[in-house]
């Protein structure tokens, strides 16, 4: 049966044991295990730049692929317009639009004015 | 940013982890003053062997430098559990290796062991204690270490051995009366004999 004394002996033995330390040279090693893990860990890491195509920064420019799918069916709803019921579109804007029955606007000199000069070409 | 000794000595050992990882450079030797005599102790009453002990704290330590980067401070294993979870598992890989590892047994300890009280004669104080520890099964000298020599509470403990706490006290315990009848007939060894 275990005595006042021999848990006393007991509790001295544990308090030498809760007391013992590593040499000065395993912390040494340690922290320079620990100076080299954190010099990896916190190393700058170098961003190689990523060639980014022509199209990819013009999509973003107006707003990605999304955007970009709008003008065009707007391009090709107008164009369907246009070509397939001129008439109506000349209608509503007053005659003043050029269609494919007309011949053209007098933007320019003719160029038949250019090639007969005094009835000679 | 780097952080004076005061700053540092105030944080919790969570924290310093996270300042490791940022690399402030003190945070590694204020972890290491708190943690490596834990990983030490805990490594040298297990195997007996400070050689060996030294060389289980710096690896377990090396570990908790890895680890760093990925730590959270918000309900991650405190450092010193964890560390003495690392440690736990490679003394009992080492003594498994080297064939020391004891298991429970159906008497729960093996106080018998051949060779114990040769040792515990001729040993000093703490290779007494060794010895007798040696004479537990691997878990129950963990245990007994964790709980009487580091302090740990038994949910802590529990966490290091992977069991439940119930388990943790039976084996605390167990082990803690296991020590004492090891260590009873090596008064004389232990400077504690009769006067």
């Amino acid at each position: 049966m275990a005595t006042n004394r021999d848990d006393d002996a007991f509790d001295a033995l544990i308090a030498e044991a809760r007391a013992d330390r590593p040499g000065p040279d395993l912390l040494a090693r340690v922290l320079a295990d620990a100076a080299e893990v954190q010099a990896a860990q916190t190393k700058p890491r170098v961003v190689v730049p990523t060639r980014r195509l022509w199209l990819a920064g013009a999509l973003g420019a107006i707003g990605g692929w999304g955007a970009a799918s709008g003008i065009v069916a707007a391009g090709v709803m107008g164009l369907a317009v246009g070509f397939y019921a001129p008439d109506e579109i000349d209608l509503w804007l007053g005659g003043d639009t050029l269609s494919f029955g007309e011949t053209s606007y007098a933007i320019t000199p003719d160029l038949g004015e250019l090639w007969t000069e005094g009835d000679d070409v | 940013m780097v952080q004076g000794d005061a700053e540092l000595g105030a944080l919790e050992d969570g924290a310093l982890m996270v300042l490791f990882a940022n690399g402030d450079p003190g945070a590694a030797r204020v972890l290491s003053e708190r943690l490596l005599p834990r990983a030490f102790r805990h490594a040298a009453r297990v195997l007996g062997d400070r050689s060996e002990a030294e060389d289980v704290a710096q690896e377990a330590m090396l570990r908790l430098w890895r680890a760093a980067p990925d730590w959270r401070t918000d309900g991650a294993a405190k450092p010193s559990t964890w560390l003495h979870k690392v440690v736990a598992n490679l003394t009992i890989d080492r003594l498994r290796r080297s064939g020391r590892s004891v298991e429970l047994g159906d008497d729960d300890f093996a106080d018998d062991a051949p060779g114990a009280e040769a040792r515990l004669m001729q040993a000093g104080r703490l290779d007494a204690l060794d010895a007798a520890l040696a004479t537990l099964p691997d878990r129950q000298r963990q245990a007994v270490v964790l709980r009487h020599i580091e302090d740990l509470s038994n949910p802590e403990i529990a966490e290091v051995l992977g069991v439940g706490v119930e388990a943790v006290e039976s084996l605390t315990a167990r082990g803690k009366r296991a020590l004492k009848a090891a260590l009873s007939g090596q008064k004389e060894a232990l400077g504690y004999g009769d006067e």
